[in-house]
C-alpha cells in the first residue's frame, strides 16, 4: 500500500518468455570507460547476456536501439553476473559469468564509431574454469587482503566452495552440515565468508581457516577438485535467526563501522561484524529483494526492499522513510549511476521486466473504477421514481414481512383421514400400557398446478400422538401432476392429548424467470382424528366426580345415531348410556335423558371431560345440520367447575417451579464440577503430581449428584408435560363452557382463545 | 563464438537449482512439482552417498514450499473457544482491579466512548476499526452466557473449541496434495530427525502449519532441542508455540521466557506477550512490549501491539497515542490508520477521520467498508454531495450481502438524518433483504414503525432486534418506551431492566425504571 509510484525513467522487457532470479542483474561501469557511468549487465536462465547503457527517453518514445550495447547467446544459462578485477595484471574491470558448470570472465569493450549508433561492442572469453559440481551462485573479493585484484568463490548445490584466484583454482572445501545452499557473500573487514545455512543460522567461516584447512589433502587437490576434501571446517562465529534468507549483504559506508545485513524470509536483520545482532525488523510482507545502498544520516544505514506486493519501501535502520509502488515483482534491485543522474534504482523482474526508476510523488496511479452511471435525465427518472413508489406503495398494501396468503393456490395439500382404524395397528414405540393401540391411516395427496422445486412434506400431531413418519421428501414435480403419501396416526405417550388435530405443511420452491432457484413457498392443511384413536367403548358408569350437564333445544337423539362407531348394536338395551374407555385408563360416560332435553357428561377426571363433550356437540351440530334444521343450539346452565380448574393451574404452577429449582441445582452443580475438573487438571498437568486429596471422590459425587439432578430434572419434565396436557384440556374445557353458556360469537370465543389457550409449548418465556 | 546450436526452449538448468529458484521467487506451486519429480527418479548411476543428499535437498525444499503455501503467521493467529475459556484454570483472581483485565470491558480508566457513542461488540468492547482475528470474539464470563449468545452471520459467540479453526486451516494437505500426503508421519521416526537440525527445522514447520498436527510436532521439537543441549532458542520457541496451541499457557511462558535469555527476537517477544493476553495479564504484556522496545527501537509490530491492548482495555487515548508512534515508524501502516481514523469518527470529529479515510483510499485499500466509512464521515461533516456517491460505490464494491446491507443500513441513518422516513424505510428493509439478522436495522424499522403508529409491527420488530442482539440496550429501551404507552407497565418493566443491563449508565432507562416503580407502588 503506497501513496506513491516509482516514476519511470527507462525501462524495457528483454526477451520473450526468459526467466531472470536475483544473480541475474549486475551493475558497473563494465567497458572501463572511465566515465564512472554504469552500465546495466543482465544474464538469462536462457543463456542471453545484455548489456544496457540507458538514456533518459522522451515521455512517449521507444527505447532507443543503441542503449542496447551488446546482447550475446551464451551456450549455458546464466545464473549469476558479476563484475570486478578478475583478471590478473590489470586492474580493469572484467565480467565474470557463471553457469551451471563453467565459469567464464569475459572482457567487455568497444570501438567508436563514427556515429553514435555507430559504436561496436564484444566481449572477448579472457579465461574458463570447468566446474566438476553445479554451480549454485559465487561471489567475489579480495580474499585474504589481496590488493588491486578479485577472487571468486562458487558454491555449489551441494555445498562445496571453490576458490580461484583468477586464471588458477585455488581450493575447494565443503561447508558442514549442508542441505541447501543459501545467500553467500565476502567480508573484506573480517576475511571471512558468510553465509545462511539450512539449520537457519548465520555462519561466517575465515578465509584464513578455509586456506589452511587446505593443507591437509594437498595430496588430493592434485587429483582433481572433484574429490571431496574432508576435514572440517570451523566455523568463526554462528547466529541462530530461526528462518531462512534470502540474501545478505555487508556494507560499510562510513570507516569503522560495517554491518552484515541479512535479508530472511520474515524478518530483516542487521548485524555487527562479531554476529550479534544490530537490529532486526519484523516485516509484515514477503520480501523478495534488498539493497542496502548509503547512509544519509550518521550511524544509520538506507535500505531498499522489494515485496511480493510489487511494492519498494526505503527503510532508514528500521524506520520506513518511503513506500512506492512498481509495476512488478522485482527479484533484484540495484543502485546505479548514469550520466548526469546518480542513484537511480534498477529493478529486474523474474519475467524480463528491467526499469530504471527514480523515487517522485506522482500518486500511484489507482483510479477508482468507474461506477455504471448514466446519464441522467430528470424527467425521465422522476417518472420511474413514481413509478417505483407507486408500485411499493402497493406492495407494502398488500405484503409486508409476513406475507398474506394467496387466493390462488400453485399447489394444494389435501389430508385424508379414513373412517376405519388400521386393521394391523401401525404404532411404534407407544408408551400407552393398553393391549392394543390403535393406529389411524392419513392420506396426503399433493396437486401441483405449476412445476414446483423440492417439495418436501412436514406432518405434525401435538404430542402425545405421533406419526410413523414426519417427513417426506419428493422430486421436482412437473405441472399438473400429485404425489401421494399415506402414514399413520397413533397414541405414543401414556395421557390423553388435548387435541384430536394434526396438520400437514409441504415447503416448495416455484422457479420464476429472475429467480431460478426458485421463491420459497408453503401450503398447508388440517386434518381431524377420530375418537376411536384414543378411547374405546365400554360399559358406562353411574359414579363420577365431574359432571356436566349440556341443554339443547331439539328432542333428545339416541346414541346409535350421532355415535354409531361407539355402540354395539347388538347390546341395543343401553340406548341412552355411552361409556368411552381411554387408553391411558380412565373412563368417561355420557348420558342423554330420556325426557328433557339434555345430555350429560361424567368422568373422574375434570380433562377427560373436554374430547367427549367437543365430540358430542360438535356431531349433535352434524346431526342436526343432516335433518337440515338449522336453529339448533347447545346451551350450558350449570355452574363452570373453576375450583378444580384451579386446582390443575395450581399443579402445573407447582412443576414449573420445580423446574426452575432444578435447573439452578443442576447449573451448581455443574459449576462446581468445572471447578473440580479444573483442579484436577492443574494437578495432573504438573511434572510432579500431587496427590489428589480425594478430589476423585469429589468429582465423582458432584457427577452422581449431576446426574441424578438431570434425572430428577426429567421426570419433572415428563410430569410437567403431562400437566400441561391436562391443563390444556381443561382450559378448552372451560372456554367452551363458557361460550355455551353466553352464548359467544365465533369471533369472541377466538378472543377468548387467544387469550388464555397456551402456545402449543411448555417454555421458560411463557 | 556466440552460437553454439541455440538450443530451443529450456536449457539444461540443474532441475534442484530451478526448483530452488522458483522456492525463492516464491513460486511453491512449481518448486513443489519439480521436487516430487526429483524424487520419484530411481537412484542412479551416481555414487549413493551424493544421490542420498540430492535427495534429503529436494525433499527439504519442498517441504519447506508446501509449508509456504499455507503458512499463517503464528501470531496473527488468535481463537478462543469456549472450551478454553471456561477450563481455564489460569483464572487467579474472579473479580480483577480495574484496569488489570481484559475481562471486564466495563472496567475503563481512560474515559472510554459510551456505547450511546460508540457501539459495542456483543463483548461489550467499544468497535474497533480494523477487524483483527481477536476482535471478532468475546470473552463471555460464564458457559451459560457463552452458549446463549446468539449465532448470527457476524458472531461474537466464540467457537466451540479452538480447534476448529485449525481444523479448518489443516486441511491444507489434502489441497496442495490430491494424491495424499507428502509425507505420512506416523511412520516417522522423529528421533532420527531430532538429530539432523538441517532437516527437522523444516518439516517441524511443515507438522506444524501444514498438517496442523500440533501433538507430533511437539514431539520432534522436545527431542530435538534436547539433541540440541537446550542451546538453540528457535527449538524453544517453536516448543512453546505448540504449548500454547494446546492451552498450556504457564508453560509456554517457560519456553519463550528461557528463549528470549538466549536471544533478543521480535517474535518470541510477541509471542510471549500472546501469552500473557489469554492468561489475561494485560499489564505484564504491556510492560514486556515496553522492554521489547528498548531493545528494538521503532519496532512496528510490539508498538502496534500497545495500542492493541489499550484499545481492548477500552483505553482508548492511549491506544490513538500509540497508534500515532507505529505511524511515525511506517506511515502506511493500514490497521493505525482505520484505528485513528474511526477514534476520530466516533470522538465527533468526522472532518479529521475523513482525511484518515481518504489516506487509506490513496494508498490503494479500495473497498466497500472504506468507502461506507467515508461515506458516513462526508455525511457527518455536511459534505452532502459526497456522500451519496461514496455510497453509490461502496454499493457497488460490496463482495457478500452482509456489505451490502451495512451500506444500505448507513444509507437508512442518512435518510433519516435528511428527514426523508420514507426512504430511510425502504433502506432499513433493503438492510433485512440483504442481511436477516440486522437487529440494528430491525430496531430502527420499528422506531419508524412506532412512528406510524403501528405498534404491533413496532414491538415484533423489536423483540425480533432484541433476541438476535441481546448486548444492544436500544431494542430493549425502545420496547419498554412502547409498552409503557400502551400501559402494558410489566413488560415495560421488564425490558427497561435489560435495557439497564446492557448499558448501566443510560439515564432514560434509569429514568423510565423509577417512573415504573413510583406506579407499582402506587397501585
Amino acid at each position: 500500500m503506497s501513496l506513491f509510484k516509482a516514476r519511470e525513467w527507462w525501462s524495457t522487457i528483454l526477451g520473450e518468455k526468459e526467466e531472470f532470479d536475483q544473480g541475474c542483474l549486475c551493475v558497473a561501469d563494465v567497458d572501463n570507460s572511465g566515465s564512472g557511468q554504469d552500465k546495466v549487465i543482465v544474464g538469462s536462465y536462457m543463456g542471453y547476456l545484455r548489456i544496457f547503457n540507458p538514456h533518459p527517453v522522451k515521455h512517449g518514445e521507444e527505447v532507443q536501439p543503441e542503449d542496447l550495447l551488446l546482447e550475446v547467446q551464451l551456450c549455458e544459462p546464466i545464473l549469476q553476473v558479476e563484475v570486478g578485477k578478475f583478471v590478473s595484471g590489470t586492474e580493469g574491470l572484467h565480467l565474470a559469468v557463471l553457469h551451471c558448470r563453467k565459469l567464464c570472465v569475459y572482457a567487455v569493450s568497444g570501438t567508436l564509431g563514427n556515429v553514435e549508433h555507430g559504436n561496436q561492442y564484444q566481449i572477448k572469453l579472457m579465461y574458463e574454469h570447468n566446474l566438476q559440481r553445479t554451480a549454485c551462485n559465487m561471489t567475489y573479493g579480495p580474499f585474504g587482503g589481496v590488493k588491486g585484484r578479485d577472487l571468486i568463490c562458487i558454491q555449489s548445490m551441494d555445498g562445496m566452495l571453490m576458490l580461484f584466484e583468477q586464471e588458477s583454482y585455488a581450493f575447494g572445501r565443503f561447508l558442514p552440515d549442508f542441505l541447501l545452499p543459501g545467500p553467500l557473500t565476502y567480508s573484506s573487514r573480517t576475511d571471512s565468508f558468510i553465509t545462511v545455512s539450512s539449520c537457519q543460522q548465520v555462519e561466517s567461516y575465515k578465509y584464513q581457516v578455509l586456506a589452511f584447512a587446505t593443507d591437509a589433502d594437498e595430496r588430493q587437490e592434485t587429483e582433481k577438485q572433484k574429490l571431496s576434501s574432508g576435514k572440517r571446517l570451523a566455523v568463526d562465529w554462528v547466529l541462530n535467526i530461526g528462518e531462512q534468507a534470502l540474501d545478505i549483504c555487508v556494507v560499510s559506508f562510513n570507516q569503522g563501522v560495517s554491518s552484515i545485513f541479512v535479508l530472511g524470509e520474515r524478518n530483516f536483520f542487521c548485524l555487527k561484524d562479531n554476529g550479534q545482532i544490530r537490529f532486526m525488523k519484523k516485516l509484515d510482507y514477503s520480501p523478495s529483494c534488498f539493497i542496502p545502498y548509503c547512509s544519509v544520516q550518521e550511524g544509520t544505514v538506507n535500505t531498499l526492499i522489494g515485496n511480493h506486493n510489487k511494492m519498494l519501501n526505503v527503510y532508514q535502520d528500521v524506520t520506513l522513510k518511503w513506500a512506492t509502488q512498481l509495476p512488478h515483482i522485482p527479484v533484484s534491485v540495484k543502485v546505479a549511476n548514469f550520466q548526469d543522474l546518480k542513484g537511480v534504482i534498477v529493478t529486474l523482474s523474474d519475467d524480463g521486466h528491467l526499469q530504471c526508476s527514480y523515487l517522485g510523488t506522482d500518486p500511484s496511479l489507482f483510479q477508482a473504477p468507474k461506477v455504471d452511471s448514466r446519464e441522467i435525465n430528470y424527467e425521465e427518472m422522476n417518472a420511474e421514481l413514481k413509478e417505483l413508489q407507486k408500485i411499493i406503495r402497493e406492495a407494502t398494501k398488500t405484503q409486508d414481512v409476513l406475507p398474506e396468503s394467496e387466493k390462488q393456490r400453485d399447489l394444494i395439500v389435501t389430508a385424508e383421514v379414513s373412517s376405519d382404524l388400521d386393521a394391523e395397528s401401525q404404532a411404534i414405540d407407544s408408551e400407552v400400557k393398553a393391549e392394543v393401540v390403535p393406529s389411524v391411516t392419513v392420506k396426503i395427496t399433493i396437486q401441483s398446478r405449476v412445476t414446483v422445486q423440492k417439495p418436501s412434506l412436514t406432518v405434525c400431531v401435538q404430542a402425545p400422538l405421533a406419526v410413523t413418519c414426519d417427513q417426506f421428501i419428493f422430486e421436482d414435480l412437473e405441472p399438473d401432476s400429485s404425489e401421494t403419501v399415506v402414514l399413520s396416526v397413533f397414541l405414543k405417550e401414556n395421557c390423553s392429548p388435548s387435541e384430536l388435530e394434526g396438520n400437514c405443511m409441504v415447503l416448495y420452491n416455484i422457479p420464476t424467470e429472475l429467480n431460478p432457484e426458485g421463491i420459497p413457498r408453503v401450503a398447508q392443511c388440517n386434518f381431524n382424528l377420530p375418537l376411536r384413536l384414543i378411547c374405546f367403548p365400554a360399559q358406562p358408569s353411574k359414579a363420577a366426580n365431574h359432571k356436566l350437564t349440556i341443554d339443547t333445544n331439539k328432542p333428545p337423539v339416541t346414541f346409535p345415531a350421532i355415535f354409531p362407531d361407539f355402540v354395539d348394536l347388538s347390546e341395543g338395551d343401553q340406548a341412552n348410556a355411552l361409556g368411552f374407555q381411554f387408553l391411558t385408563g380412565s373412563k368417561t360416560t355420557l348420558l342423554a335423558s330420556k325426557t328433557s332435553q339434555r345430555y350429560r357428561i361424567q368422568s373422574d377426571q375434570l380433562e377427560d371431560l373436554w374430547l367427549i363433550t367437543k365430540e358430542l356437540t360438535h356431531r349433535l351440530e352434524e346431526h342436526f345440520k343432516k335433518q337440515s334444521c338449522k336453529d339448533f343450539a347447545c346451551t350450558f346452565s350449570g355452574t363452570i367447575p373453576l375450583q378444580e380448574y384451579f386446582e390443575l393451574v395450581d399443579r402445573h404452577f407447582e412443576l414449573r417451579l420445580n423446574a426452575e429449582k432444578f435447573q439452578e441445582l443442576l447449573s451448581e452443580r455443574a459449576v462446581q464440577f468445572r471447578a473440580i475438573e479444573r483442579r484436577l487438571l492443574t494437578r495432573f498437568k504438573d511434572k510432579t503430581p500431587a496427590p489428589l486429596q480425594h478430589l476423585d471422590t469429589l468429582l465423582e459425587g458432584t457427577f452422581r449428584e449431576v446426574i441424578a439432578l438431570a434425572d430428577a430434572a426429567e421426570e419433572n419434565q415428563a410430569n410437567m408435560f403431562q400437566a400441561f396436557t391436562k391443563l390444556k384440556s381443561a382450559t378448552h374445557l372451560v372456554i367452551m363452557l363458557i361460550s355455551l353458556w353466553q352464548k359467544l360469537s365465533t369471533d369472541q370465543v377466538a378472543i377468548l382463545e387467544a387469550t388464555f389457550l397456551p402456545l402449543a409449548e411448555d417454555t421458560q418465556e411463557l | 563464438r556466440s552460437s553454439c546450436g541455440a538450443p530451443a526452449g529450456r536449457m539444461g538448468l540443474e532441475p534442484l537449482f530451478q526448483a530452488w529458484s522458483y522456492f525463492r521467487r516464491r513460486k511453491f506451486r512449481e518448486c513443489a512439482d519439480l521436487c516430487s519429480q526429483l524424487l520419484e527418479r530411481p537412484p542412479g548411476e551416481q555414487e549413493l552417498d551424493s544421490e542420498y543428499t540430492l535427495f534429503q535437498a529436494a525433499w527439504s525444499l519442498k517441504t519447506r514450499a508446501l509449508t509456504e503455501m499455507v503458512y499463517v503467521d503464528e501470531i496473527d493467529m488468535d481463537q478462543e473457544g469456549i472450551a478454553e475459556m471456561i477450563l481455564d484454570e489460569n483464572a487467579i483472581a474472579q473479580v480483577a482491579r480495574p484496569g488489570t483485565s481484559l475481562k471486564l470491558p466495563g472496567t475503563s480508566q481512560g474515559g472510554g466512548p459510551s456505547p450511546a457513542v460508540r457501539p459495542v461488540t456483543q463483548s461489550g468492547r467499544p468497535i474497533t476499526g480494523f477487524v483483527r482475528p481477536s476482535t471478532q470474539s468475546g470473552r463471555p464470563s460464564t458457559v451459560e452466557q457463552a452458549i446463549r449468545t446468539p449465532r448470527t452471520a457476524l458472531t461474537a459467540r466464540p467457537i466451540t473449541s479452538a480447534s476448529g479453526g485449525y481444523v479448518r486451516l489443516g486441511t491444507a494437505s489434502m489441497l496442495t496434495n490430491p494424491d495424499g500426503p507428502f509425507i505420512n508421519l506416523s511412520r516417522l521416526n522423529f528421533a532420527k530427525y531430532a538429530q539432523k537440525p538441517k532437516l527437522a527445522k523444516a518439516l517441524f514447520e511443515y507438522i506444524f502449519h501444514h498438517e496442523n498436527d500440533v501433538k507430533n510436532a511437539l514431539d520432534l521439537a522436545a527431542l530435538a532441542t534436547e539433541h540440541a543441549q537446550f542451546k538453540d532458542w528457535w527449538w524453544k520457541v517453536q516448543i512453546g508455540k505448540c504449548y500454547y496451541r494446546l492451552g498450556l499457557y504457564r508453560e509456554a511462558e517457560k519456553q519463550f521466557k528461557s528463549a528470549l535469555k538466549q536471544q533478543d527476537m521480535v517474535d518470541t517477544i510477541l509471542y510471549l506477550a500472546k501469552v500473557y493476553l489469554r492468561l489475561d495479564q494485560p499489564v505484564t504484556a504491556l510492560n514486556l512490549f515496553k522492554q521489547g522496545l528498548d531493545r528494538f527501537p521503532g519496532e512496528v509490530t510490539l508498538i502496534c501491539g500497545i495500542a492493541r491492548i489499550y484499545e481492548e482495555m477500552n483505553n482508548i487515548s492511549s491506544a490513538a497515542e500509540y497508534y500515532k508512534d507505529v505511524l511515525k515508524q511506517d506511515n502506511t501502516h493500514v490497521e493505525a490508520i482505520a484505528c485513528i481514523g474511526s477514534n476520530h469518527f466516533y470522538s465527533d470529529q468526522p472532518e479529521i477521520a475523513l482525511r484518515f479515510y481518504r489516506r487509506l483510499l490513496q494508498m490503494g485499500v479500495y473497498n466497500c467498508q472504506l468507502f461506507n466509512n467515508l461515506g458516513l464521515c462526508c455525511f457527518y461533516a455536511q459534505q452532502y454531495d459526497m456522500t451519496l456517491s461514496s455510497f453509490e460505490r461502496a454499493l457497488f464494491l460490496a463482495e457478500n450481502e452482509e456489505e451490502t446491507a451495512d451500506v444500505w443500513y448507513n444509507l437508512g441513518h442518512v435518510a433519516v438524518g435528511i428527514g426523508d422516513l420514507n426512504l430511510a424505510y425502504q433502506c432499513f428493509k433493503l438492510t433485512l433483504v440483504n442481511n436477516n439478522d440486522y437487529a440494528e436495522a430491525y430496531n430502527n424499522l420499528a422506531v419508524l414503525e412506532m412512528r406510524k403508529g403501528h405498534i404491533e409491527q413496532a414491538r415484533a420488530l423489536l423483540q425480533t432486534a432484541s433476541s438476535l442482539a441481546p448486548h444492544m440496550y436500544e431494542p430493549h429501551f425502545n420496547s419498554a418506551i412502547l409498552s409503557e404507552k400502551v400501559g402494558d407497565l410489566q413488560r415495560s418493566y421488564t425490558a427497561a431492566q435489560k435495557s439497564e443491563e446492557a448499558f448501566p449508565g443510560h439515564v432514560d432507562t434509569q429514568q423510565l425504571i423509577k417512573q415504573l416503580k413510583e406506579h407499582f407502588s402506587m397501585l
